[in-house]
């Protein structure tokens, strides 16, 4: 089958100050389809980065299964690419070098990794600034850096942990924008976590709104809005206010 | 900040500096403290001097005058040179196998367990006292004065870059991981250029411990070197020539530091402002 299957992720850390071990996630089961933005919201230390680097291959559920077109991820794979809330880019190598980073791991020849590297910046609207480096970048920019490197290995998922968070409230909305254009350019399957419900419900074709700890699914909600979402001001939609109550009162437990 | 960096603005001045106002400009100057101590610590010197014999206090004029007759008869390059051979040779060793060393205890906990207690060792035991143990092993020879250099350089490189592998951030070795890196790739790519700026300081502070080490070994097997043309001009108490000596090693020593400094701008740009770190 298609698309990404996770089943049953069941995490516990051991090793809290208090001694006793610290359940996580509890039962994770939600499936992404092929070309959806699927979004995960909860209330902070509800285990969503934990989730994420369940999903990246990066660390091992207790039981459970992901995979990913019917194989199973149990380490970073070339065909997951991630964006990371505070960029993460490597401050020794410049904006191209930052891009290339993941062809270069995947051994792809010189040439061609710097064709595919210009060719993401230009998409992400960096044309020009291959040889700055990460700290001469605001931080919109790095981000952009960010999403380029993830793209540039053209990945299967694409992991988008909480990618905005860091970024001024406008820049993040023209950036959402963006990633929503690049989506109906060339449609990816990508998870979005998130803490901000208005990003969710615009971004995503489905959220799944999370538990406190431990994690789990408490409901899983299928916005429908017309597209492309950018044309429309669907904040102003009585049914997006709607789902952003329930949605609230579901992480929050506050009832509007 | 340094001077060099940031050249003072010319547009800064608003208005145009009138007769009495120059001072101040001045003044303002960044490089004007430093040229101005240097002159104010000449001027005092030359004064002091004239108060005692040249043999107790030779003035900057004296030592200046001295250190041109040192390169003019008394063969002031070739010991130099004589000299920096061991230098480059004990520093050559000791800088790709500290960084090896620190880089291995740096990934590796047993590494970094077991070389602890040799480390703390040599940091605390005063490496002078090694001489005559060099001098059984190797005599009185140019093995000896590297031996002696080695050692003393040995320990910043292997604990700075000891503490450059291990404040590497998780998050880029986390990134490193996602995007397939190897354990090579780990090492070339993550914690290589991660800790250039550590690796560099370890090299600085290597640099110092180990000029002062071609002295104190020259001094001390005093045959060669310019350790053992300041023993001679002291034992023949011509203080112009030992001050002129010591103010050519100070010289050469940061002449020899700011190269490095300079090299760290080239190899390692994005250190020039770090926000990361």
């Amino acid at each position: 089958m298609d698309g990404l299957r996770v089943h049953g992720i069941y995490k516990t850390f051991q090793g809290s100050p208090s001694g006793a071990p610290l359940r996580i996630l509890e039962d994770v089961t939600f499936s992404v389809g092929q070309e959806q933005i699927v979004g995960i919201i909860g209330p902070s230390g509800c285990g969503k980065t934990t989730l994420v680097k369940i999903l990246a291959g990066l660390e091992a559920a207790d039981t459970g299964t992901c995979m990913l077109h019917d194989a199973p991820v149990t380490s970073p794979r070339p065909d997951i690419g991630i964006v990371f809330q505070l960029f993460n880019l490597f401050p020794w190598r410049n904006v191209l070098g930052n891009v290339e980073f993941g062809l270069q791991m995947q051994r792809v020849p010189h040439t061609e990794r710097k064709d595919r590297a210009l060719q993401l910046l230009s998409m992400v609207g960096l044309k020009g600034f291959e040889e700055y480096f990460p700290h001469q970048l605001s931080g919109g920019m790095q981000q952009r850096v960010g999403l380029a490197r993830a793209l540039a290995i053209n990945p299967t998922l694409l992991l988008l942990d909480e990618p905005f968070g860091a970024l001024d409230y406008q820049t993040a909305d023209r950036l959402r924008d963006e990633l929503l254009k690049i989506q109906a350019q060339a449609p990816k399957m990508m998870l979005l976590i998130t803490h901000n419900i208005d990003e969710a419900l615009y971004l995503c074709d489905r959220v799944l709104v999370f538990s406190a700890r431990p994690g789990h699914v408490l409901k899983e909600i299928e916005p429908r809005f017309p597209s492309p979402r950018w044309a429309h001001d669907i904040f102003a939609f009585p049914e997006f206010i709607a789902l952003r109550a329930e949605i609230k009162e579901l992480v929050m437990g506050v009832k509007q | 900040m340094s001077a060099r960096e940031t050249p003072f603005p010319a547009n800064v001045h608003v208005e145009k500096p009138r007769g009495r106002w120059r001072l101040g400009a001045l003044l303002a100057q960044p490089w004007f403290p430093t040229v101005a101590a240097l002159l104010l610590f000449g001027v005092v010197w030359q004064t002091l001097s004239f108060f005692y014999p040249p043999l107790l206090l030779p003035g900057p004029v004296a030592t200046f005058t001295a250190l041109w007759n040192l390169f003019a008869h008394d063969n002031l390059p070739r010991t130099f040179l004589t000299s920096i051979q061991s230098l480059l040779i004990g520093l050559g060793l000791a800088i790709p196998s500290g960084i090896l060393l620190g880089f291995l205890a740096g990934v590796s906990r047993p590494v970094e367990k077991s070389i602890g207690p040799f480390l703390d060792a040599l940091y605390v035991t005063p490496k002078i006292m090694l001489i005559p143990l060099f001098i059984i092993w190797f005599g009185i020879g140019t093995e000896a004065r590297i031996a002696y250099i080695f050692v003393v350089s040995y320990f910043p490189l292997v604990v700075n870059t000891f503490a450059g592998v291990r404040s590497m951030r998780d998050e880029f070795t986390e990134t490193g991981r996602a995007f397939l890196a190897g354990p090579l790739d780990m090492f070339r790519h993550i914690y290589l250029p991660g800790s250039v700026p550590f690796i560099i300081a370890g090299v600085r502070l290597a640099l110092g411990h180990a000029i002062v080490g071609m002295i104190t070994a020259e001094m001390f097997l005093a045959i060669v070197g310019l350790g053992f043309m300041v023993v001679n001009f002291g034992n023949r108490l011509e203080t112009p020539k030992v001050l002129a000596l010591a103010l050519f090693v100070s010289l050469f020593g940061v002449a020899a530091t700011e190269l490095v400094k300079w090299s760290e701008q080239r190899v390692a740009p994005w250190t020039r402002r770090q926000k990361w770190s």
